[in-house]
């Protein structure tokens, strides 16, 4: 029980922390603005097939904000992490925490409580703003389906960028100083999110010369990236030579039902659940051991 | 004496460099994407991906030579003794920026050597003076591109107080430049111009246009492939000249062109180096 409420004033002085922070506040507000920017403009784009076509197109508009949320949710991850460790033992405010009865797993779950729940509240405010800017500009009345789809999205998104939390905090835990924690974890981003599959399909393709194989290589590799699990579940499968999605469509695709729609992506879903805790029970690890001189 | 001073300076920081971890990271990165881009597809959509990534992405390699440059010394107490010597504040800046730019430049050249050689003896293409000189043409824009952001990197290392604070403005800036402008351009002008983007109207399209003018990606993607901006989802006009790597023009032609592009992108970076002369001048360390 001690152990409980010792880990809840952790939780509480991080979160605290956290909202105050000028690092945390203003990636914060340019994740907002740069997913408020992308969502505009795909309001606009719902509207115009709405006005032409006659029949609106809202699938489009979701897959573009899940697109530019995918690719930037990471970052409060990492800027909620990267310094969490790193930074207590080079103000050697670790030493005088550690003298106090508290354990350091206590510490460490209550680090990543605190920066979790920061995640959920950032994720929930600019999620919804960027989804409800989207359908306000598209002029296409909210039905209740659509916003429980929504939260679960948020939700999704969440466990996602959960997995760069515990990346970050582990490199937090490993590096001597905050800067090249930051750094390794911004690179690291980047390859993940953006550069390993093309390398990856690009070797096999000068290797083997037949871009078919290379595909079905490359997609053997992707089912071990977060941002592809994360994809699938949201936005479904695309074929890569048609660009099409088969099947149900990722969560805003109203035609399923969402029990269908957890059935044909348990795999998935179960990945990006698992995948962040297996990590953070390594960075837990990782500080037991962890030897604190500065 | 001066002149002496300043290049010790500019040696030591781009042998220092050399020796970092984080270099050979960012040459493996930055050789890595133009390999991937310019094999995996062929065709002309495919230079346009690479100078995407480039615009896009890689001003942060910028950021992660420049940041620490001032800070690093002046938290390790090594400015203190370095000012004791007979050397004045601006030799440490001009040094500085110049052992920086020559470790970019390192970077650009050597890989975009590397990779048009290695395409150049697998693919048996006879290699033209014209195609070598645009190529050249490209390098030095990439670098001066690059550059800018280097300096603003440098400058947020003297106007910071701790290292993490120089660069996570610098990310900011890299993010809110290279992917949020775009986007925000769009919006506003359609907001200024009243019209939507989807309405193909010559005057939303003559408000961006003028509105991009304040983004560096927006001139670096005119002067190397002629489009308006790289940003996802990018507004674009169709139009007759495609940069400096459109073999249709002579490179006389092409400078006459966009001359006012290549200008900008050349005065930026020494525009954030004067700032950063300022700043540094006046600083109380």
């Amino acid at each position: 029980m001690e152990n409980i409420s010792n880990i809840k004033i952790i939780a509480q002085k991080e979160f605290a922390d956290h909202l105050k922070s000028p690092v945390f506040l203003s990636f914060s507000a340019t994740f907002t603005l740069v997913i408020l920017a992308y969502s505009c403009l795909k309001g606009m784009e719902v509207e115009y097939t709405l006005n032409v076509l006659g029949s609106p197109d809202l699938m489009r508009g979701f897959e573009g904000v899940v697109e530019v949320v995918g690719r930037f949710a990471p970052i409060i991850g990492i800027v909620l992490g990267f310094d969490a460790i790193v930074k207590e033992i080079k103000s050697s405010s670790m030493n005088v925490l550690l003298t106090h009865p508290i354990f350091r797993d206590n510490i460490i779950l209550g680090k990543i409580l605190g920066s979790g729940l920061c995640i959920l509240s950032v994720l929930f405010f600019s999620v919804n703003l960027a989804t409800g800017v989207m359908l306000i500009i598209s002029g296409i009345p909210v039905t209740m389906q659509q916003i429980t789809r929504i939260e679960i999205f948020v939700l999704l998104t969440f466990f996602y960028a959960l997995f760069f939390l515990a990346i970050s905090i582990m490199t937090s835990t490993i590096s001597k100083k905050s800067n090249n924690s930051l750094l390794f974890n911004i690179i690291f981003w980047l390859i993940i999110t953006i550069l390993i599959t093309d390398l990856i399909f690009t070797v096999d393709l000068t290797l083997s010369g037949d871009s078919h194989s290379a595909q079905a290589q490359t997609q053997i590799f992707k089912n071990f990236l977060p941002d592809y699990q994360y994809t699938t579940t949201a936005v479904g499968v695309k074929d890569a030579d048609t660009g099409l999605t088969s099947g149900i469509g990722g969560i805003f695709d109203t035609r399923y039902t969402l029990e269908a729609w957890a059935e044909e992506f348990w795999p998935n879903l179960a990945y990006l659940f698992v995948l962040p805790f297996i990590l953070l029970i390594g960075s837990v690890l990782a500080f037991l051991k962890m030897d604190i001189i500065y | 004496m001066n002149k002496n001073c300043v290049l010790a300076l500019a040696q030591k920081e781009f042998s220092d460099k050399l020796y970092e971890p984080s270099f050979f990271v960012l040459v493996a990165i930055f050789m890595g994407t133009i390999f991937v881009y310019l094999q995996s597809k062929g065709g002309g959509e495919n230079f346009k991906q690479v100078v995407q990534v480039i615009g896009v992405f890689f001003p942060l390699t910028g950021i992660a030579l420049g940041y620490d440059g001032i800070i690093k010394e002046k938290n390790s107490k090594s400015l203190n003794v370095l000012l004791t010597h007979p050397v004045f504040r601006d030799n440490i800046i001009t040094g500085k920026f110049l052992g920086i730019s020559m470790a970019l430049a390192l970077v650009v050249f050597l890989s975009l050597i590397l990779i048009a050689a290695s395409d150049f003896i697998i693919s048996g293409k006879v290699a033209e003076l014209d195609s070598l000189l645009r190529l050249l043409i490209f390098g030095i824009f990439t670098f001066l591109y690059l550059l800018v952001f280097t300096a603003f990197g440098l400058f947020a290392s003297i106007w910071c107080k701790t290292e993490i604070e120089s660069l996570t403005l610098g990310v900011l800036v890299w993010i809110n430049i290279c992917v949020a402008l775009g986007p925000i351009i769009m919006t506003l002008a359609s907001l200024a111009s009243g019209q939507s983007l989807f309405d193909m109207t010559k005057e939303y399209a003559s408000t961006t246009a003028a509105i991009y003018n304040i983004s560096p990606l927006h001139h670096f993607a005119e002067v190397t492939i002629g489009y308006l901006d790289l940003s996802l989802c990018a507004f674009n006009v169709p139009t007759d000249v495609y940069g400096f790597m459109d073999t249709k023009y002579s490179i006389s032609y092409l400078i006459g062109y966009y001359w006012q592009n290549a200008i900008i992108l050349l005065i930026l970076p020494f525009l954030f180096l004067a700032a950063s002369y300022i700043s540094f001048l006046r600083d109380d360390i």
